[in-house]
């Protein structure tokens, strides 16, 4: 199992076009991936889910990946927030 | 894959799943809007309705979401109900219908589909206040 933290850095945070895109990502892989912020954690792979962390700019979340593709998993996830869902801001 | 028919008065079915489309653009193919103008004719919109119906089918059946429970898109919807043919869930809103690509990549059939979506349009509903409150004092005491 892998953890890394990564800040939400564009300016609508985790918004539905946005989580959309994060589980586009998730779908590609095997491994169970999870998204947490203090308060909870759900399935990247669940849009329903991601919109219910509520998760605006500045937030840190915690990604956790876990399966035989987990590395793989990882960089995908984290270079998406890094890349702030491809947004300009 | 279940095809869904989103049914409404004026342009609100054509509004929403534009909505849907533009934040999931996965849900692309097998969404169709059926709009009924304020003046409807009810025989020609139940007409009009059994044919898309009918092409839509194409053997898993067809899974209908409808602006309101008693309105005329659900009354002339409720004719048609069939067990894993016709399924329809009132008060369509965005959140069931951006869960709708997930229930398809898991095959989910066609009664069970409609009870999730159901399930997922319910649990979207929130009182912002409430729902922040509530992690305010969960963070406070923890």
């Amino acid at each position: 199992m892998r953890k890394e933290t990564v800040p939400i850095i564009n300016k609508l945070g985790l918004h539905a076009r946005a989580a959309a895109k994060v589980v586009h990502a998730a779908n590609q892989y095997d491994s169970e991936i999870f998204i947490g912020t203090d308060d909870e954690e759900v399935n990247a792979k669940s849009i329903l889910g991601l919109l219910t962390l509520a998760a605006t700019q500045g937030t840190s979340v915690q990604i956790r990946t876990d399966g035989q593709d987990e590395e793989e998993a990882m960089s995908a996830m984290v270079a998406l927030f890094k890349n702030r869902f491809g947004e300009d801001e | 894959m279940i095809p869904v028919l989103v049914l409404s008065h004026g342009d609100l079915a054509r509004e929403i799943l534009v909505a849907a489309r533009t934040i999931d653009p996965q849900l692309g193919d097998g969404a169709e809007i059926l709009t009924l103008p304020w003046d409807v004719k009810t025989e020609e919109a139940s007409k009009l309705l059994r044919e898309t119906l009918t092409r839509l089918d194409s053997g898993e059946g067809v899974l209908v979401l409808t602006d309101m429970f008693g309105g005329t898109a659900t009354n002339i919807s409720l004719p048609y109900l069939e067990p894993g043919k016709v399924e329809v869930v009132t008060g369509v809103n965005l959140p069931m219908l951006l869960k709708v690509a997930s229930l398809r990549s898991r095959a989910v059939p066609l009664h069970e589909m409609a009870v999730r979506l159901m399930e997922a349009g319910q649990k979207s509903i929130r009182v912002a206040s409430e729902f922040l409150k509530g992690r305010s004092s969960k963070n406070n005491s923890s």
